[in-house]
């Protein structure tokens, strides 16, 4: 299951390239990274984590494991934040 | 009380109107020193006309009563005796402060310290008692216009940003290490400890772009630690810095969005007051350049 996005949650892009992932329903701001917003981006429910990570791989300078071990971690953060569809929605 | 004919400030010579953040404001007293304190505080504000119907706030001595002669009137204040006229101007200072701030809907005003340096505007946030007043009178000491040390207007319209003058709150250790920094800050104050951003070179109020947010936290070192944060957390933390009158939004992001549009977000971690205060004028004179 691929990951996606949950619906009611606006993004505001800073300069810097960081965002806030506003969740409309709990009225609640999460600030994220600028690699975290990109990551977020690409969770629509078409790509799969490891198309996340090639594509975050591609922009960044980092070794994709490294990557792939943060984008797990956001994962598991933005799901207990519920900001995901739950799994088989 | 105000039927006290004696004490009551009787004549427009006794009254001072100033408007704050558009809301018409008086001040009256029979006491000299009351007047020229206000004069003092909102010096770069523009006067209101006496007539205009706005808050009314009055300070009476009651001479017959030595142990709490002060008393300062206004519609939010319970009635309460001061005994010193320290501790009336600075009840009447904040009831105006509280009024302006509810009046003013169409601004956002944020609990922050503004401090001027050339290449712009430096806010200041953190917890109460994490040191904002007194870092913001050390940087007035290294010769840094200050607008105020705790609220910050900002306009959505422009994105542009000054303080509210308020009368600075300093404790005996503060005044202390001021004196460590040589501002006397009791050789300044026009009376009872009634010091304002005019009395230490005041900013001039003047609405501007808004170049870095520091977040003071508490440090466990001589030095100071300072480390540049994501945007994103400066816009979080400012949405936690409005009170409770404005909700989160779209809007309200998008506004400090554009507020910080230009800036920089550190987090420092408070060292000794002078290391503080120079890292900061170092952080900013790196941003300048």
């Amino acid at each position: 299951m691929n990951p996606k996005r949950k619906d009611g949650v606006q993004v505001q892009d800073l300069p810097d390239g960081s965002a806030l992932l506003y969740d409309t329903e709990t009225a609640t701001a999460y600030p994220v990274t600028e690699t975290a917003a990109l990551a977020w981006r690409g969770f629509d429910g078409e790509r799969s984590v490891d198309d996340v990570v090639d594509q975050l791989h591609a922009r960044f300078e980092a070794e994709r494991e490294t990557i792939a071990d943060d984008v797990r971690k956001l994962l598991e953060d933005l799901e207990s934040k519920g900001l995901l569809q739950p799994s088989g929605a | 009380m105000s039927g006290d004919r004696a004490a009551t400030a009787s004549s427009s010579r006794n009254v001072l109107s100033f408007s704050v953040l558009n809301a018409p404001i008086a001040i009256r007293s029979a006491e000299p020193r009351v007047l020229a304190a206000f004069r003092r505080l909102y010096c770069r504000l523009p006067e209101a006309s006496p007539q205009a119907a706005g808050h009314q706030v009055e300070i009476l001595a009651h001479e017959e009563d030595s142990e709490t002669p002060w008393q300062t009137i206004a519609a939010d204040l319970p009635e309460r005796r001061q005994a010193t006229l320290g501790g009336a101007l600075r009840q009447a200072e904040a009831s105006c402060c509280i009024h302006a701030i509810r009046a003013a809907r169409e601004l956002i005003t944020i609990h922050a310290a503004t401090v001027v340096f050339e290449s712009g505007l430096a806010l200041i946030t953190g917890d109460s008692g994490a040191g904002k007043t007194t870092l913001t009178l050390a940087l007035a000491a290294r010769g840094r216009p200050v607008d105020g040390d705790d609220v910050t207007v900002v306009d959505p319209e422009t994105g542009l940003v000054c303080g509210l003058p308020r009368c600075f709150h300093l404790d005996e250790r503060s005044i202390g290490l001021l004196l460590d920094e040589g501002l006397d800050v009791r050789a300044r104050e026009v009376c009872e400890g009634f010091l304002t951003p005019s009395d230490v070179g005041d900013a001039g109020v003047r609405a501007r772009p808004v170049r870095a947010l520091f977040l003071l936290r508490p440090g466990d070192g001589a030095r100071p630690e300072v480390s540049r944060r994501p945007l994103s957390e400066a816009v979080a933390l400012l949405d936690g810095q409005t009170g409770p009158r404005y909700r989160p939004s779209t809007e309200l992001f998008q506004h400090f969005s554009r507020l910080l549009g230009d800036a920089s977000f550190f987090e420092i971690r408070r060292g000794e007051l002078g290391s503080t205060a120079d890292r900061i004028v170092e952080v900013m004179g790196d941003i300048g350049s």
